[in-house]
């Protein structure tokens, strides 16, 4: 007698799909998860070091509220990339309802767990009584949305409004939680009510419903509908994209693809980011000098979305998880040299473009302001900060289009591993040591960063030259713009820069910002080390 | 004889632990169509890797028009025409932004060549790179290999993907033609029957070594297949001289000699055996015995 093939259970496949995905993605959700606590327990640190840390001071639920957001969205976009595309589970003998319950819930349950264990972790070491619950759930039910979202219009020009719409309401409903929507926050998510859970009800099973409608129509192999921005898409590359382009050389076109692939992509996270600023500003108490302060961090912030793009610049792969130089382009017969000086100019481009929309936004703003009558204090924009932030975010960027460039992700996870590790020792060691040892640690280490990254530049020139990959005429150019921007900072320091202060005085920061600096020129020498070494393996 | 366009000399490539390539020497004339033959993970595709610079030798040298790929890439691919076994072209364009991005690299590029291609090949130029089909990603790649008219074409597993119609078509039309025009092809495969069809010249690469190259006519007929009797019942064939792999028991056995007439008689007679027949063999089955025939002489039928 044949006995029946047994199914396996939802549960039991669920169950290896889970860990399946922490095998592959255990150094992703790692990071996402220190990267997310890092930032609050950074701060909170310094805060606590300084004395400043006031429990029960207002302004910690507005510090409450920025870091419980700040957590769930960088927690969750490591859980986004370690579930993965539901379209790898649709060959397994899954119903659609199978594939959206394995998908939707271990990642959900991440998120809500990992928002309440931070939460709890930064109770315990800094004594705060911030509520875990609330929050915990509501990105939970924000991270749901948005991969119901995202399956459902994947990389289609709706997804973007959808994202935001989406967002914004369910935004206002979690800021309604911590006081009226349209001031700073002035009370924390404490009790969870009735209505709040039946909002949770709804909003999952609304994203379990169209999440199961994406994953059915996609399984089927539909197109996503039509919508009217699609079509206007599809109009403009019909207009556009039909006319053949005429490259005068090779190097001509390998801008156009370099651009066209990944160029735009940090103009694109500017332009996404910044104007949302003033609209988020009207959650606060909307006054012009807020909303140019946060635009002031914006600035610094800069280089964290430089340092994404570069990454993404700098990966001549095929797709996301494969980086190395796949045969068609390494294949092209251009000289190596001249290609990295491609990859550079695409970065110039796409930061110049990226800070001009910052701009553009900043300087409406100070306008609107002078207009409004407001005025903004100008120790806030000293006469460096616009270089500095132009500086920060173009050495962020090409620093990472650098790793990325070498094809080998080995890099990425080893940066990874060391920031983080950095970062905890950093804020740490205060805690665990004497104030003397902590005093020579940050000492050392502060110093010790800068004279490493000044040497790495040093050396990286040194093999550059060797290999012939730059010339004297480069060495002594770059060498000149180092000096001069290390004269000027050295300038400023011995002028007055408000620095903490500490008994060894300003030369750990100034070796530092020298370190730092260096990553200016860094790159022109790094970036054809890097792309010969993924060229050729 | 032709200076050559490709000279390898004592080539080693490891990964890790894995030895890709072991010692290979090969040197291939100007002019004419080379057939880079072995099984799955014979080392072809990392063979091919060096000629074009994309991996570095751990030890041996590769020249190709006298160049080394690694220290003048722009002197050696702008004479090169690839095309990879993965076909990674890049999905985003369109087939007449792929054909205007690459024609710029290369100074040789026939745009009505090109164009006589995309029509023979029915590529739509309007089409995305990610909406082709296997055959049409395979021809779209094809397309830009060939269009600048190359020195040396070299395919990897160019068969792959398309359709027997079209393999025989296009791949030994084209083939063809730029051997005629006196370039060079240099093309891997597994598919012996169409290396047997288009090669002058063919290469074995077995476990990383080569384990022959010669003209394709000097390959066919210096290999027989040789039925015959011994006179006394053997387990295991005697090792050695002509045979290079076979199989059989006790008397009746079915070898394969790589030699002339002559000296099979010669070796036969030697081993008190009578010749029951002598046929000539396909590349298929020269393959099989280079790369397992040895086996099955010390080891008997299996």
């Amino acid at each position: 007698m044949t006995r029946p093939i047994q199914s396996p259970s939802v549960m039991a496949i669920s169950r290896v799909l889970f860990v399946d995905m922490i095998r592959r993605s255990w150094f992703v959700l790692i990071i996402g998860f220190v990267g997310a606590f890092s930032l609050p327990f950074l701060i909170l640190g310094v805060l606590k070091a300084k004395g400043a840390l006031l429990v029960d001071d207002p302004a910690m639920i507005l510090i409450h509220f920025t870091f419980a957001q700040m957590m769930g969205m960088c927690f969750g976009a490591s859980v986004l990339h370690a579930a993965g595309a539901p379209s790898r589970l649709y060959v397994l003998p899954l119903s659609n309802r199978a594939i959206m319950v394995i998908q939707m819930v271990p990642a959900t349950l991440m998120v809500i767990g990992q928002t309440a264990l931070s939460i709890w972790i930064l109770n315990l070491i800094f004594g705060l009584n911030w509520p875990l619950l609330g929050n915990a759930l509501a990105f939970g039910m924000i991270f749901a949305n948005f991969q119901s979202m995202m399956n459902l219009f994947q990389k289609s020009l709706l997804m973007l409004p959808a994202m935001i719409l989406t967002l914004t309401l369910e935004s206002f409903w979690v800021k309604s939680r911590h006081g009226p929507i349209f001031s700073l926050p002035t009370q924390y998510w404490t009790t969870v009510t009735l209505m709040d859970w039946l909002v949770f009800a709804f909003a999952m099973t609304l994203s379990y419903w169209i999440g199961m409608y994406a994953i059915y129509r996609s399984r089927c192999g539909n197109e996503i509908q039509t919508s009217l921005i699609v079509y206007l898409s599809n109009l403009i590359q019909e207009l556009f994209g039909k006319r053949t382009k005429v490259f005068r050389n090779a190097g001509q076109a390998q801008s156009w693809f370099e651009w066209n692939l990944k160029g735009y992509v940090f103009p694109v996270i500017v332009g996404m980011v910044v104007p949302l600023t003033p609209l988020f500003w009207l959650f606060s108490e909307r006054k012009i000098t807020a909303l140019l302060e946060v635009l002031r961090v914006e600035g610094w912030l800069l280089s964290v979305a430089g340092m994404v793009s570069g990454l993404i610049l700098g990966n001549m792969g095929l797709s996301d998880a494969s980086i190395g130089m796949g045969q068609f382009l390494g294949t092209k017969p251009l000289a190596t040299v001249s290609w990295s000086r491609i990859l550079l100019r695409t970065a110039f481009q796409s930061l110049s473009l990226g800070v001009l929309i910052w701009a553009i936004i900043f300087s409406l703003v100070l306008w609107g302001g002078k207009l409004a009558g407001e005025s903004y204090p100008a120790e806030l924009f000293p006469w460096w900060y616009f270089p500095a932030i132009v500086l920060a975010a173009w050495a962020a960027m090409t620093f990472a289009l650098c790793v990325s460039l070498t094809g080998r992700t080995i890099h990425m996870k080893i940066l990874g591993g060391a920031y983080c590790g950095w970062l905890i020792v950093f804020t740490t060691i205060g805690n665990i040591t004497s104030k003397w040892i902590a005093e020579l640690f940050y000492f050392c280490a502060l110093s010790g960063f800068g004279i490493a990254l000044f040497l790495l530049t040093i050396g990286i020139w040194g093999v550059a030259f060797r290999r012939n990959m730059v010339v004297l005429r480069h060495a002594i150019v770059a060498g000149i713009v180092l000096t001069g921007l290390i004269g000027l900072v050295g300038w400023q320091f011995s002028n007055g820069l408000p620095l903490p202060t500490n008994n060894h005085g300003i030369t750990p920061y100034f070796l530092l910002v020298s370190g730092l600096l260096s990553m200016v020129v860094f790159p022109f020498a790094a970036a054809p080390l890097a792309l010969a070494w993924n060229r050729t393996r | 004889m032709n200076q050559p366009i490709l000279e390898i000399r004592d080539l080693k490539r490891n990964f890790g632990k894995k030895i890709a390539l072991d010692g290979v020497s090969l040197s291939i004339p100007t002019g004419g169509v080379f057939g880079l033959i072995g099984g799955n993970g014979a080392g072809k595709t990392t063979l091919l890797k060096h000629t074009l610079g994309l991996l570095s030798a751990q030890s041996g040298s590769v020249r190709i028009f006298g160049l080394d790929p690694v220290a003048d890439p722009v002197g050696a691919l702008s004479r090169i025409g690839y095309l990879s076994e993965n076909r990674d072209l890049p999905d985003w364009m369109r087939i007449h932004q792929l054909i205007s991005y690459t024609r710029a690299f290369y100074p040789n590029w026939d745009p009505e060549y090109a164009e006589t291609l995309r029509r023979d090949f029915e590529l739509d130029p309007n089409a995305f790179v990610k909406t082709l089909s296997r055959g049409q990603r395979a021809r779209a790649g094809l397309l830009v290999a060939l269009a600048h008219r190359p020195d040396l074409l070299i395919l990897d597993e160019p068969s792959s993907g398309l359709d027997p119609v079209v393999r025989r078509d296009i791949l030994g039309a084209i083939i063809r033609t730029i051997a005629d025009e006196g370039r060079t092809v240099l093309f891997s495969s597994h598919l012996l029957d169409e290396v047997e069809r288009v090669a002058d010249r063919i290469a074995i690469l077995h476990q990383g070594r080569i384990q022959l190259c010669a003209p394709m006519e000097q390959v066919r007929s210096g290999h027989k297949r040789v039925q015959l009797r011994l006179s006394s019942s053997v387990s295991h064939f005697p090792p050695g001289g002509i045979w290079i792999g076979g199989e059989g028991s006790r008397h009746d056995w079915s070898m394969v000699a790589e030699a002339e007439i002559e000296a099979i008689r010669e070796a036969v007679s030697l081993l008190n055996a009578d010749i029951l027949s002598i046929e000539p063999m396909s590349l298929d089955d020269i393959f099989v015995a280079r790369t397992a025939g040895k086996a099955l002489v010390a080891g008997g039928k299996s």
